[in-house]
């Protein structure tokens, strides 16, 4: 087992099995065919074909399609096709900068094969060889996930917030960690990727930042989201990350991230390049 | 001028314009028609198609395949058609630790666009926003990029090296930089690109490394390679890489990568997500 196997593990996303959601011609999700066709019991919101799905040019304006398409996603909580109704919008775009076109609940994201965007910090304590790793436990009571390791604090990208304003609010409510302290953070770089998983398709992209913690810091989750909160020699990370699937997926790939940033992955380790690679895809 | 037109500089080629260079059913690089016309003198070394230029089937070993495709070097350099053989041998692999396929003139690594290895030192002093960076000058005589800005340390990777031994053996030459010191550099990643260029492909990856100096160290350059050291503010580092061309190319992709990683390039930077995706290409 090794390092690599995580990259491995997120499978690249079948294109034969989508189809593109497009939004004034820009596409904005990839849908799963049974999905798209689903989506044809609402003719007044969109134009469904073999080969794509157009939110209907009738439909214009940030509000209106947003309204419009929250009944649709009502409607298919309501016939189970989507799990959760999260009551937390992200906004949909063809890029992260672009104008959103829509925004829309977040347990619909996945669901309709639309990208999503989050941070994700690394919490370490010490610096070179000595280096530590603030690691946390998901509650059992998460949505998704729950029970895997993940980063001190992470989340996704709502709408109307800033992503270091995010950091900051989640670095408080998941870990307690104060604002003065997480406003230290630095951006890192991101990973992303295209995959499939259990809860739907997951485009994502998600920003890393790397915040060096005093040592006398102990973690606290705010909101129960967190179960408990260990702080690991990068060995241990490093062991953990190569030998199983302890991690969630995606905080696997920051974390591996974090592993190369740092030095804790030997670039004449033949595997390197399918890290480096995999780890942005 | 901005990051992102540093990175748009590696544009990837028109790989429907090269051929692929296979050995033994692996594409290890990529050939130029004009140059896979004149290894067409030497069938018994090569097997030129017009989909492919293939190493012949009949060397089976890496001595084998080294020697021969060393002669065919010679004889066309004598012609005149491989300008210069620099003498120092690069492995060929596509993953770095691999047994080498075969060994070539570093001078050859261009034309047969097969993948080079390297090393890049960031030296620094100082953190956070007070941070600044060790940028040498390279000297007027290089053959390569003569005049333009560099790290405090890079090499390319000679064949048979390990990649700590290089850091070593390049941080002592080109900046006088003492063994113990040395050690202390940390590998970040690495960058990578697949580019056309004058003399063919470049098909690169760069391995690079931090490394914390002293406040009181100062490099000295032992063999002549760097003009002269100065120590640079991060923040003028990111102005001249963004906004001039006086860093060696490769090295403005490093010194991004670099501004990335310490944060000195922020998400909310329209161009962060075509950042971050130029610095590993090829």
């Amino acid at each position: 087992m090794a390092l690599v196997d995580r990259i491995r593990d997120v499978a690249p996303l079948d294109f034969s099995r989508v189809r593109p959601l497009r939004v004034d011609g820009e596409i904005v999700a990839w849908l799963p065919h049974a999905t798209a066709e689903r989506l044809r019991g609402f003719d007044a919101v969109f134009a469904v074909t073999q080969e794509e799905v157009r939110l209907r040019g009738t439909l214009t304006g940030f509000e209106e399609r947003s309204v419009a398409i929250d009944r649709v996603v009502r409607a298919l909580h309501d016939m189970g096709l989507i799990e959760n109704y999260r009551n937390e919008r992200y906004a949909i775009a063809a890029s992260f900068h672009a104008e959103p076109k829509f925004s829309i609940d977040r347990g619909a994201v996945g669901r309709l094969g639309m990208r999503a965007y989050g941070v994700h910090l690394n919490g370490y304590v010490g610096r070179g060889d000595a280096m530590r790793l603030w690691v946390a436990r998901r509650a059992d009571g998460k949505p998704t996930w729950p029970g895997k390791l993940d980063h001190i604090a992470a989340g996704g990208q709502p709408v109307g917030i800033g992503l270091r304003d995010n950091l900051i609010k989640e670095a408080h409510e998941e870990a307690g960690i104060p604002a003065s302290l997480a406003a230290h953070a630095r951006p890192a770089g991101l990973c992303s990727f295209l995959t499939e998983n259990r809860y739907g398709i997951d485009i994502g992209i998600l920003y890393s930042f790397d915040l060096e913690l005093p040592a006398d810091f102990v973690p606290h989750s705010e909101d129960g989201e967190v179960s408990s909160f260990e702080l690991w020699p990068m060995a241990r990370v490093v062991d953990c990350l190569a030998n199983g699937t302890e991690f969630v997926f995606d905080s696997a790939l920051v974390a591996i991230d974090f592993l190369v940033r740092h030095g804790f992955v030997a670039p004449d380790d033949p595997d390197y390049l399918e890290i480096g690679a995999g780890l942005r895809r | 001028m901005s990051l992102l037109d540093r990175i748009r500089e590696f544009r990837p080629p028109d790989f429907s314009r090269l051929l692929p260079f296979r050995v033994a059913g692996e594409t290890l690089g990529w050939v130029r028609p004009s140059f896979a016309g004149a290894l067409r003198r030497f069938p018994e070394t090569f097997r030129v198609a017009d989909h492919e230029v293939a190493l012949s089937s009949q060397l089976a070993t890496p001595d084998a395949r080294s020697e021969a495709v060393d002669r065919v070097l010679r004889t066309l350099h004598s012609d005149g058609i491989v300008p210069k053989i620099r003498g120092e041998r690069f492995a060929v692999a596509n993953r770095f630790g691999e047994p080498p396929r075969l060994v070539i003139d570093r001078a050859a690594v261009t034309l047969f666009g097969t993948r080079a290895f390297g090393i890049h030192v960031n030296g620094y002093v100082g953190e956070g926003d007070a941070m600044r960076l060790w940028i040498g000058r390279r000297a007027r005589d290089k053959a390569v990029a003569p005049g333009k800005l560099d790290h405090l340390v890079a090499g390319g990777q000679p064949a048979g090296l390990g990649l700590t031994e290089n850091l070593l053996k390049e941080a002592h030459e080109e900046a006088g930089i003492a063994e113990a010191l040395a050690r202390r550099a940390r590998p970040t990643g690495y960058c990578s690109y697949l580019i056309e260029t004058g003399e063919g492909v470049r098909n690169d990856v760069l391995f690079t490394y931090d490394l914390a100096v002293p406040a009181t160290f100062v490099p000295r350059n032992t063999d002549g390679e760097i003009e002269d050291y100065r120590l640079l503010a991060i923040g003028e580092v990111m102005r001249l890489t963004a906004d001039t061309q006086d860093f060696k190319f490769n090295v403005a992709l490093v010194n991004i990568d670099f501004l990335v990683r310490h944060g000195f390039v922020t998400p909310d930077d329209p161009d962060y997500i075509e950042i971050v995706a130029g610095l590993r290409r090829g």
